[in-house]
């Protein structure tokens, strides 16, 4: 099962990594990226090869050897992304991985339980649930290994 | 449940020393007869009560105002409950109220003749029935516009000394910021909110709240049956006057939105006195209840008004003007009337003044601007400021219907109707216009009947009176529905005819012909014609498509397979409807782009890949596109396109329609420089983490602008004012105000301040108050967002997390778990069964206490409130009059709005460095000492086992060395954490030296000129601190851009440019100096006084340049004395800052003034056939320290 995970916070990608290479019955085959643009560059040019997306949805725009990535950090990156993968007819099953409580700011601000169902009633189907991800907390374990079988029908 | 007359009676007697509570169960707990006869005992004095109840509903003193006891509110009584209890006070008073109403017309009609001395007499006289709220408005409204502002104030501070009630003095204070024509409708709105965000959480705000928002804000659509309910019962505690204003105007707003059915208005209605004389009544009953009759109304008023409008109908506009002359004389002036008045100015080409014969100011005003909105002029701010002016009129019911009219002009239908329908019931006269929406039969015969036949025909009728605008278009309107085609041929015709906008007659009729247009075509689906209508008119004039529903069409669009709409076109109108939703902006631009085949935009415009003259005219609607929304935070969503190539692009596409001529070139040329100088300074910007410590200054200054802009405004004008207003602190009241409790409004103070610290405490209170807790940009919400959430815990967790140390949280099943996966296994491995539980408490237990200093720090991570006082971010200060008068006494002499938000910023930000360099402390200090002391509690706690049990020792061991390691890692965590509590400013600079600073202002002068040859002669390496190299960038871009534009050489390699810096002592000043010494009569004397208290370095900047023959220095001279007399008055005013050309000397001079802040001379002078231009800066505070 090939994965994608999109996350710029190496805390969480790798803790995300390592639970996927324990994860039982399932061979996992990963590849990580760490911003909008090379996420985005991968999902439209090897899209077709990946059973599943784990997608951050605050990250900079780009990898640090291209910009500051500081300078554009995207609140709703991942958002984009999922608009990007309709526009483009890619349906990989999608789940949000996220610390945050609430995102973005001026007028975009929303909390975690809007953006769930603002993005379950924007991509049925692609996309499968938010995860929030917290260091001193291990129910993300759990519920990312029910998004996980639930989507690929495990 | 309903009590039995005899109980209630008998609970009243009993009660008769304070029988507020069997009032309350009368007028929730019994019939309307019941309380009737009730109330006539109590009337009557046989049953207690009297004084309770209408204690202060007529009152002489200003202490007694508002002063009747409240009846503490039932939230499940009825609407009609709480109408039947204030209608007894009106039946009680009725008398007084007919009274009342007969002066108030007297009074109005002096008022709309600007008489307000005669006025101000009137208002004695209803003053004499009793005081209201109703009254004080008017007296300061009239007191405002004979004398201004001042006048106000001292009125209202005189009325101040006269009650010591906070709510009187609440009220009175909002009621003369309502009347200020210095204030804005924003600013007064902004000042209520912020009022009832004050208050605490309870049924006092609630109330109060409603109160404001329908009386003062005037949100009537917000006007629910609850708050309708509240109200009234609020009202009951105020005079007869208020009361009545207040029944009337619930009732008008309840029915025109719809709130109340025909049977409760009915109901309403008969409770209300009959013999009280008032046409707002009479309209609601003949509009809403069929009832006509003219028996009470002023049936000559209806029959001149139906002549001018009838006259009007006919074009006969002369006639229009002399029977207005006549009417206004002898009639009170209704809406109806303005109205005609300024349309029939448009006809006659001539000025409101030279008809309307009233000394009302603020009248004429407003009906220029109504002008304005109908031939769209500047439509968007005349309705602003329409708006500010009906919150003058307020008192006078005037006020509904130029809302109303404001609406309408916006295009806002749905407010717009309800609107009118209120505004209806205030009018005066009843025309066929205003009751078109009524059902009324009976009133549209009586309206003929009293003269308005034409105007009814033609409203009407689908017959042609003629061939003139007016019969056309009203034809075309009223057969629209039936034959569309017809109506859509009508009004092609009149477009054409009046398609010249540069008469105002023709914008007028042109405006109304397309909104007619597209609302047919909108009606009749065909939306490639309303698409074209709306683009082609938003070309022309973007103030004639503020009424077309935008919405209505793109909904439309979107509804619909749209492959016959032009694509440009589409995309425009997404762009006009929502243009800063750059995602979807991009998506269009991508659409377009795919559709042709291209990889990017800008490939339109290259000859090899793209002919664009294929497009043919919508060629043009391309470079708009191209030009407005092809800009780089639209680029950013194109996924190949490398960050640094967008200002490439953007330059291309800028350059591409200059050299095509297309639109403002100017506009563009500035962008491109713009562009220039970004690029060049942003390599010297800091690489930073996330901004976390961050407030968007910016985005509050530009939300609140037109409020701190009034405010400010306001202060500055009050620099003048010499008055010793005693005066009242807003802030004591707001904290005394508590309907809860029995109400003791006790000022326990009441100190003399001038009214303007008073605004200054408003505008510094306001302001942080924003900084702090606004929920999108304010400081509270980036570190709930940035810090607190997730990544604080994740960081100072992280190295513990690392070495397993942590026991985690396992919620899965519900309960709350602490997990040591890692070590429970671990213990497995060792095969320690004994002390297994033990181990396992520890990590536990040492988990639970990790996490307690986590809760403790992101508790610390919040701005201090009443509510979160654990918060470190503490700037209650700023609340205390000790240190706003600090304040005071060091922006009192600031008089340009940017400088003083500046500065407030300024000091917000030093604020915060001193807190943040606290947390820093108690981060690297007691957070360290307290995670170090609980992991060597745990490594001792494990290590105890041992003695008890050898099998652990090799796994303690383990641990142990775990434990070590992240005892000697830890503090990079802590280290990380300290690293965000730093001030992030918008932009941070490096430290620079000269040297860094000249390279750079001639890279970015560079980019917009071919090349000329420079010196540069840098004896200084002093350090400057980044924060004022955009200020020095600017002063040395404009100095560089002065020699090259005015050298007066055409090839400009001919131009030398030299920079000369150097540090100079005080004694090397006279030696600069000596040439414009005799010039411009500099004294050295002067010069040395003003480095005098230096203590540091000072910096001679010289940037000097050869000369063309062809330039005229004395005109040189001359321009640079002229401008320096314009500095000596030191206020500069701000359009000369801002405005385009000139020589840049005044830019210059406010960034030394204001933005450096440093002791400077600056000087300007032709020498040697060269221009020089000298700055000397006293460095002291502008160098890092060493």
């Amino acid at each position: 099962m090939k994965f994608l995970i999109i996350e710029d916070d190496t805390t969480k990608s790798e803790s995300v990594e390592n639970f996927l290479n324990n994860l039982d019955s399932v061979e996992v085959k990963l590849e990580k990226k760490v911003s909008w643009q090379s996420g985005l560059i991968e999902i439209i040019e090897n899209g077709q090869d990946y059973n599943f997306l784990i997608l951050d949805m605050s990250m900079p725009r780009y990898d640090p050897e291209i910009a500051d990535t500081n300078e554009e950090f995207e609140t709703f990156a991942g958002w984009e992304i999922l608009k990007e993968m309709k526009h483009l007819g890619l349906n990989i099953p999608t789940c949000v991985f996220t610390s945050y409580d609430y995102f973005g700011e001026g007028n975009e601000s929303v909390d975690r339980e809007t953006i769930h169902s603002n993005l379950t009633s924007e991509f049925p189907g692609m996309y499968k649930g938010m995860i929030y991800f917290r260091t001193t907390d291990l129910s993300w374990k759990d519920k990312l290994k029910k998004v996980i079988y639930g989507a690929v029908g495990n | 449940m309903e009590y039995r007359v005899k109980d209630l009676q008998k609970y009243l007697i009993m009660s008769y020393k304070n029988p507020l509570e069997a009032l309350r169960i009368i007028k929730y707990f019994s019939t309307f007869e019941d309380k009737k006869n009730l109330l006539g005992k109590i009337n009557k004095g046989v049953l207690p009560g009297k004084k309770t109840l209408y204690q202060f509903t007529k009152c002489n003193k200003l202490g007694e105002l508002a002063g009747t006891k409240y009846i503490p509110y039932n939230e499940l009584a009825s609407l009609e409950k709480e109408f039947e209890w204030v209608s007894f006070k009106l039946q009680y008073f009725s008398d007084e109220i007919s009274l009342y109403l007969e002066l108030k017309k007297q009074y109005t009609q002096l008022f709309f003749k600007g008489d307000y001395e005669k006025a101000l007499e009137v208002i004695k006289s209803i003053n004499d029935l009793t005081l209201s709220f109703w009254a004080i408005e008017q007296e300061l409204l009239c007191l405002e516009l004979l004398n201004g502002f001042e006048a106000n104030n001292e009125k209202l501070s005189n009325l101040a000394k006269e009650t010591n009630k906070p709510m009187t003095l609440i009220l009175m204070q909002f009621s003369s910021d309502r009347v200020n024509t210095l204030n804005t409708f924003n600013t007064f709105q902004h000042k209520m909110q912020n009022f009832i965000e004050s208050l605490p959480d309870n049924f006092t705000k609630e109330i109060l709240g409603d109160f404001i928002n329908f009386y003062y804000l005037e949100n009537y659509s917000e006007l629910n049956l609850d708050g309708a309910k509240k109200i009234l019962s609020f009202i009951d505690m105020l005079s007869f006057i208020d009361i009545y204003e207040g029944v009337i105007k619930i009732i008008s707003i309840l029915i025109a939105y719809e709130q109340i059915d025909l049977k409760q208005l009915e109901y309403i209605l008969g409770l209300i006195p009959d013999n009280i004389e008032d046409f707002r009544l009479n309209n609601i009953k003949i509009i809403y209840l069929n009832d006509y009759t003219f028996k009470n109304l002023n049936k000559e008023e209806y029959i001149k008004t139906a002549k001018i409008i009838e006259a009007y109908t006919s074009n006969n506009y002369l006639e229009v003007q002399e029977l207005s002359k006549e009417f206004i004389k002898n009639c009170l002036l209704n809406f109806s009337i303005i109205d005609i008045l300024v349309k029939n100015s448009i006809y006659i080409r001539g000025d409101i003044d030279d008809y309307f014969l009233s000394k009302n100011e603020w009248l004429k005003k407003a009906m220029q601007l109504m002008k304005n909105i109908y031939i769209s002029k500047e439509k968007e701010k005349s309705i602003n400021e329409l708006k500010n002016i009906a919150k003058l009129f307020h008192g006078t019911g005037l006020n509904l219907e130029m809302l109303a009219f404001s609406k309408e002009q916006r295009g806002d239908d749905r407010e717009y109707e309800s609107l009118w329908k209120s505004g209806t019931i205030y009018s005066r006269i009843l025309t066929p216009l205003r009751v078109k929406f009524s059902k009324n039969d009976l009133l549209k015969e009586n309206l003929n009947s009293v003269g308005f036949v034409k105007t009814m025909f033609l409203i009407d009728s689908v017959d042609i009176l003629g061939e003139d605008f007016r019969s056309l278009f009203y034809k075309a309107k009223n057969i629209k529905r039936e034959d569309p085609e017809k109506a859509i041929g009508i009004l092609k015709d009149l477009k054409e005819r009046y398609s010249d906008l540069n008469l105002d007659i023709n914008r007028y009729e042109y405006e109304r012909i397309i909104r007619e247009l597209f609302f047919i075509y909108l009606k009749e689906n065909n939306i490639k014609e309303a698409l074209n209508l709306f683009i082609e008119c938003y070309f022309i004039d973007k103030d004639i498509i503020i009424r077309l529903h935008s919405n209505k069409l793109w909904n439309k669009i979107t509804k619909r397979v749209a492959e016959d709409l032009n694509i440009f076109k589409v995309t425009i109108l997404k762009f006009i409807l929502n243009p800063t939703d750059t995602y979807e902006l991009y998506v269009s631009l991508n659409d377009i782009t795919r559709k042709f085949k291209l990889k990017l935009p800008s490939d339109f415009l290259n000859e090899e890949t793209f002919n664009i003259d294929s497009l043919g005219e919508d060629k043009i609607l391309l470079f708009y596109i191209l030009e407005n929304l092809y800009k780089t935070d639209v680029m950013k969503h194109f996924v190949y396109l490398m960050p640094q190539k967008r200002n490439e692009e953007r330059i291309f596409v800028l350059r591409y329609l200059i050299d095509n001529s297309f639109g403002n070139i100017k506009s563009k040329e500035s962008e491109i420089k713009e562009i220039d100088k970004f690029e060049s300074v942003q390599k010297r910007i800091k690489q930073i983490d996330q901004k976390k410590i961050f407030v968007d200054t910016d985005a509050i200054i530009n939300e609140f602008q037109e409020v701190y802009l009034d405010r400010f405004k306001h202060y500055l004008a009050l620099d003048k004012l010499n008055l010793n207003i005693t005066y009242y602190d807003t802030n004591i009241m707001n904290t005394l105000i508590n309907l809860d409790k029995e109400i003791q409004y006790e000022m326990k103070s009441n100190p003399k301040k001038k009214i303007r610290f008073i605004l200054f405490k408003e505008i510094v209170l306001d302001y942080y108050k924003e900084l702090t807790l606004n929920k999108k940009f304010g400081l509270e919400k980036f570190l709930s967002s940035r810090i607190r959430h997730g990544v604080l815990e994740n960081t100072l967790t992280n190295t513990l997390n690392r070495y397993n140390l942590l026991s985690l949280k396992d919620e899965s099943d519900g309960n709350e778990e602490l997990l040591n996966l890692n070590r429970i296994q671990q213990l497995e491995e060792y095969g320690i069964k004994q002390n297994k539980d033990k181990v396992l408490q520890y990590f536990n237990n040492f988990s639970l206490n990790i996490i307690a200093i986590v809760e403790r720090v992101t508790n610390w991570i919040k701005v201090r409130t009443l509510s979160q006082p654990t918060g470190t971010f503490d700037y209650l200060a700023y609340e205390k009059d000790e240190t706003l008068m600090y304040l005071y006494s060091e922006f009192n002499e600031i008089k340009n709005f940017k400088v003083f938000y500046s500065k407030l910023t300024d000091e917000f930000w030093a604020h915060t460095e001193n807190l943040l360099d606290k947390i820093r402390q108690d981060i690297s200090t007691t957070v360290f000492e307290d995670i170090n002391k609980e992991l060597s509690d745990l490594e001792n706690n494990l290590r105890s086992i041992i003695y008890h049990d050898q099998n652990v020792e090799a796994l303690i061991g383990h641990i142990s060395r775990d434990i070590r390691n992240a005892q000697a890692n830890f503090r990079a965590d802590l280290n990380e954490v300290c690293k965000w509590m730093v001030v992030r400013r918008s932009n941070e600079f490096h430290d620079f030296e000269f040297n860094e600073l000249v390279e750079t202002s001639m890279e970015i002068v560079n980019k917009g000129s071919s090349s000329f040859s420079t010196t540069e002669k840098i004896d200084s390496h002093l350090k400057v601190k980044g924060e004022y190299f955009n200020y020095f960038i600017d002063i040395m871009t404009m100095l560089y851009t002065n020699a090259i534009k005015h050298s007066g050489f055409n090839n400009l390699q001919n131009l030398n440019i030299e920079t000369i810096i150097s540090e100079i002592s005080i004694e090397e000043l006279p030696k600069y100096t000596d040439i414009i010494e005799v010039d411009y009569g500099i004294s050295v004397d002067k010069m040395k006084e003003i480095f005098s208290n230096s203590n540091g370095p000072i910096v001679k900047i010289l940037v000097k340049n050869n000369l063309g023959s062809s330039v005229d220095k004395s005109r040189i001279t001359e321009k640079i004395k002229e401008r320096f007399m314009v500095i000596s008055q030191k206020e500069v005013p701000e359009e000369m800052i801002i405005g385009e050309g000139g020589t840049g000397i005044l830019k210059i001079f406010s960034i030394l003034e204001h933005n450096i802040s440093a002791s400077y001379y600056n000087f300007y002078y032709v020498m040697d056939n060269k221009m020089h231009a000298e700055i000397i800066i006293d460095f002291s505070n502008l160098e890092v320290s060493k």
